[in-house]
């Protein structure tokens, strides 16, 4: 259990409105080991985008935690002083975004956006942070990494731009990775670069990654373990391949039933062909 | 919700102030029995009284019954003005955007008449002609015309490549229909709040202009000259200065914060 | 960069044109013969035919603007018809209050409006906004002259703090020219400030809704971090073009401020000529105030380049 370099117990937010709260995520639970991923699944409005904020702690009002409790390597979060979230932001937890177009500022160079966190967190010079940011440019693959340190965001295309990001958030030697579709927006060849490049990174690196993504062939090349979310709840956990091939909630099963049918991955997909994504809700309520 | 109460009693309060001027000044004779240009110079330089509610200015007139004549010009020339701007500006406007050829030159005149200060533009058109009260409106309109012509510009510019209008060319509509149709009404809204400023910002040109003595000639009373005339004795009778410029203020105020509530009712993310 | 400044330039030169077009036919639009307007009914005809050459009235109008074009690019931009003297001149004798002014009022309202408008935006919707923006809409709706008046009542004639009026030459005696322009510099710069702080609010609004804002505190950097660089560099854009744009503005106000003032500026000077139908020194100034926000947006699109890097490709 003190193993796990996250421990997630509980986890329910909610909106503060005029009538009270509002519960939009409810009683999130799992544990994530180093080097392991587990991925967050769901289709938009299921609460995986929060969830991802709260555990970064980036929830702003009237968005809340209203009960649980998020355990970074043993450190309880939920509740703790914003002061020490900062300390910790960037530093031992990192976030990469799902947009890399907008996600980089873009009147700043990337050397300068590279070399902020750890300037900020390890206190050391520009000059070194510039130097550890050239190590991981050249990690992630980008070519002439010192030259592109004086780059603009707009200068670079948008897998670039994405590994430009996967490097912003290793620079601080981060042990837990929290990836928001990190993959989505970018075109199909360039999303198979950049998820093998985090498997890679996170094999050298031993970081625990929480992968978000609505696409379930995604999930299920890269995590390890996984979480259904639908409309705020966790309906289903477990170790991906079970998941993907012995489904046991209706919505898991929807879910696999409406991908389209080129996916020829290593896990055989074994459906009801009777399933149908259509009438989600009236099988929801009868489950 | 709160916020929308606030908002809405605001501009019920100023639209109520300004129905009360219009009809004030409407019926400036009904109201008082003074004549505004008729001097009494044994009552110059009265504090306000119950007889004078504003007090008297240099030459004995009431400053009350000044202001509100004054009010008959100040406002029509903001009327005027509003209006000429909306119809020159926004022909500009269309035509500007819908005639790519044309835009060029449109716009660069556009940025031309920008380029100068409105009051000092007005000022200088005043050297053309003489002090009436058309010159007044032609010279104020000017400088509020490109503002107009660039916002109708940048809606129809917005619209054409619609596909409505695509439909419309196809069906035969004539180019005047289509701009009458179909592009100008989507720019109605904008228009009218562009309009509230417009008209505020005629208001108070007007008064410059009068203030500095190369608007209306004194006799007829503006907002502005009767506190040009009150400069002299800024010392002693400040009422001639404060109380018509308190209604000045007050009524540029309140057609300004009309303008911010209509627009407030276009884009309520509220931003501007 | 000289290539930048260069092909501002060029955009500008038409623009240019056109202003000195117009200024140029404003003469001939007037109605009746500005020569007699000019030299009076009792004008000899010698007179008159002097006036009219010295106006180029007497000349095709292509040739005659060239001709006027063409004085101007070499500084001369003719003689006042009542002071006698060349207008560059009499000008010169003016401009240093208006420059003071402008640029007093520049100065205050940029450094007051830019952090209000900061505040009342990271604050929106809270009372400091609230109360931001009920001084923005004061500030451009109350006129310049009751501002003034206001001011000098209350704390030159009441309190005796400031001098009611007058201007003193900043080579002559720098702290007291200061001392007259304090309260000239907060009547005109309200109006100004307004605008820039309005601007500078509802950008910053924009901007703190950004990913890259999300992204920097992700980072674990500190709000102020946030703020004074990821945020207020992607909001300076609009804010200096509206610092540059409102220049207008704030001419117009410095024109009426100096009548409050009695400050023996241009602004005096433009409603003295056009009394008078001074028409070679209102062409002079038209040009001028032109010129001044030609160059004032040349500076401002410069320092937009500077500030935005996806503008330099």
């Amino acid at each position: 259990m003190s193993d796990n370099v996250l421990e997630v117990r509980g986890l329910s937010i909610a909106v503060g409105g005029e009538e009270g709260d509002s519960a939009l995520v409810r009683d999130v639970n799992f544990s994530l080991a180093e080097g392991k991923t587990v991925g967050i699944v769901g289709e938009s409005g299921s609460g995986k985008t929060l969830t991802s904020l709260a555990l970064m702690g980036l929830l702003s009002p009237p968005l809340k935690v209203t009960a649980g409790s998020i355990r970074l390597a043993g450190e309880e979060l939920v509740g703790a002083p914003e002061q020490r979230l900062r300390a910790l932001r960037g530093n031992r937890m990192a976030m990469v975004f799902q947009e890399p177009m907008t996600s980089l500022n873009p009147v700043l160079s990337i050397g300068y956006q590279l070399s902020e966190a750890l300037m900020v967190h390890s206190g050391c010079s520009r000059k070194e942070a510039l130097a550890k940011a050239v190590q991981l440019l050249d990690r992630v693959r980008i070519p002439k990494a010192r030259e592109r340190l004086r780059s603009y965001p707009h200068e670079l295309s948008g897998g670039m731009r994405q590994r430009v990001m996967i490097a912003m958030a290793m620079m601080c030697d981060p042990k837990v990775i929290v990836a928001d579709e990190p993959t989505t927006a970018l075109d199909v060849t360039v999303q198979a670069e950049v998820l093998m490049l985090l498997k890679d990174l996170q094999r050298e690196y031993r970081t625990a990654v929480v992968f978000i993504s609505h696409d379930l062939g995604v999930i299920g090349d890269v995590c390890d373990e996984v979480m259904v979310m639908y409309r705020g709840d966790v309906v289903e956990t477990g170790a991906v391949a079970e998941v993907l091939q012995r489904p046991r909630h209706a919505y898991t099963a929807a879910l696999l039933a409406a991908r389209p049918a080129f996916h020829r991955g290593a896990h055989a997909l074994r459906l009801d062909k009777r399933t149908r994504l259509a009438d989600l809700n009236s099988m929801m309520e009868a489950t | 919700m709160k916020l929308l109460r606030t908002r809405n009693i605001l501009a019920l309060v100023c639209a109520t102030y300004l129905l009360l001027l219009v009809l004030s000044t409407l019926f400036a004779a009904q109201i008082t029995s003074f004549d505004p240009k008729a001097m009494a110079p044994l009552q110059r330089l009265q504090a306000p009284s119950m007889e004078h509610w504003f007090g008297t200015d240099s030459f004995g007139r009431d400053v009350f019954t000044r202001t509100l004549y004054g009010g008959q010009v100040s406002l029509v020339v903001g009327v005027a003005v509003t209006l000429l701007a909306l119809l020159v500006g926004t022909t500009i406007g269309l035509v500007s955007g819908y005639f790519s050829a044309l835009d060029k030159v449109l716009m660069r005149i556009m940025d031309g008449i920008m380029s100068m200060p409105g009051i000092v533009l007005a000022v200088a058109l005043m050297a053309l002609f003489n002090a009436d009260i058309k010159t007044v409106v032609i010279a104020i309109t000017i400088p509020e015309i490109p503002r107009v012509a660039r916002l109708v510009r940048s809606v129809v510019l917005t619209i054409r490549e619609q596909e409505f209008v695509q439909a419309a060319i196809v069906t035969g509509c004539t180019v005047p229909q289509i701009l009458y149709r179909h592009i100008l009404p989507n720019a109605a809204g904008p228009l009218a709040v562009q309009a509230t400023f417009v008209c505020a910002s005629a208001i108070l040109l007007e008064a410059y202009l009068s203030f500095l003595g190369v608007g209306l000639p004194q006799e007829t009373p503006t907002w502005g000259n009767i506190m040009s005339g009150g400069r002299l004795s800024v010392q002693i009778a400040f009422w001639a200065i404060l109380y018509p410029g308190i209604v000045l203020a007050l009524t540029i105020l309140s057609v300004n914060v009309l303008g911010d509530s209509i627009r407030d009712l276009f884009d309520p993310k509220g931003k501007k | 960069m000289p290539r930048l400044i260069l092909s501002r330039l060029m955009a500008t030169i038409p623009v240019v044109a056109i202003v000195a077009l117009f200024i140029f036919l404003m003469l001939r639009l007037s109605p009746g013969d500005p020569a007699i307007i000019m030299a009076g009914d009792n004008a000899t005809p010698a007179e008159l035919a002097a006036i009219r050459a010295q106006l180029g009235l007497d000349q095709p109008l292509i040739l005659s603007f060239l001709r006027w074009a063409g004085q101007v690019l070499q500084g001369d931009l003719g003689m006042s018809l009542f002071a006698h003297i060349p207008v560059t001149e009499l000008i010169g004798q003016r401009l240093e209050p208006t420059l003071m002014l402008t640029l007093c009022a520049t100065l205050f309202s940029v450094t007051v409006a830019v952090p209000l408008g900061v505040v009342a935006g990271i604050h929106q919707g809270k009372l400091i906004d609230r109360a931001v923006m009920v001084m923005v809409v004061l500030g451009f709706s109350l006129p310049v002259f009751l501002i003034g008046y206001g001011l000098v009542r209350e704390l030159s004639i009441q309190a005796g703090i400031f001098p009611v009026q007058g201007y003193v030459s900043l080579f002559e005696d720098p702290l007291r020219s200061l001392h007259h322009l304090v309260l000239p510099t907060v009547t005109v710069g309200l109006a100004y400030a307004s605008l820039v702080a309005r601007m500078t609010r509802s950008s910053i609004i924009e901007v703190m809704k950004q990913d890259y804002i999300r992204t920097a505190r992700a980072k674990g950097l500190r709000p102020r971090v946030v703020l004074g660089i990821h945020a207020l560099k992607n909001a300076s854009p609009p804010i200096i073009t509206t610092i540059g744009a409102g220049v207008a503005v704030l001419l117009g106000g410095v024109v009426v401020t100096e009548s409050v003032f009695a400050i023996p500026g241009l602004g005096r000077l433009t409603v003295d000529v056009v009394l008078r139908r001074d028409y070679p020194v209102i062409q002079g100034l038209l040009l001028l105030f032109s010129g001044l926000y030609f160059l004032v947006n040349l500076v401002v699109d410069i320092l937009y380049v500077m500030v935005d890097p996806r503008v330099r490709t």
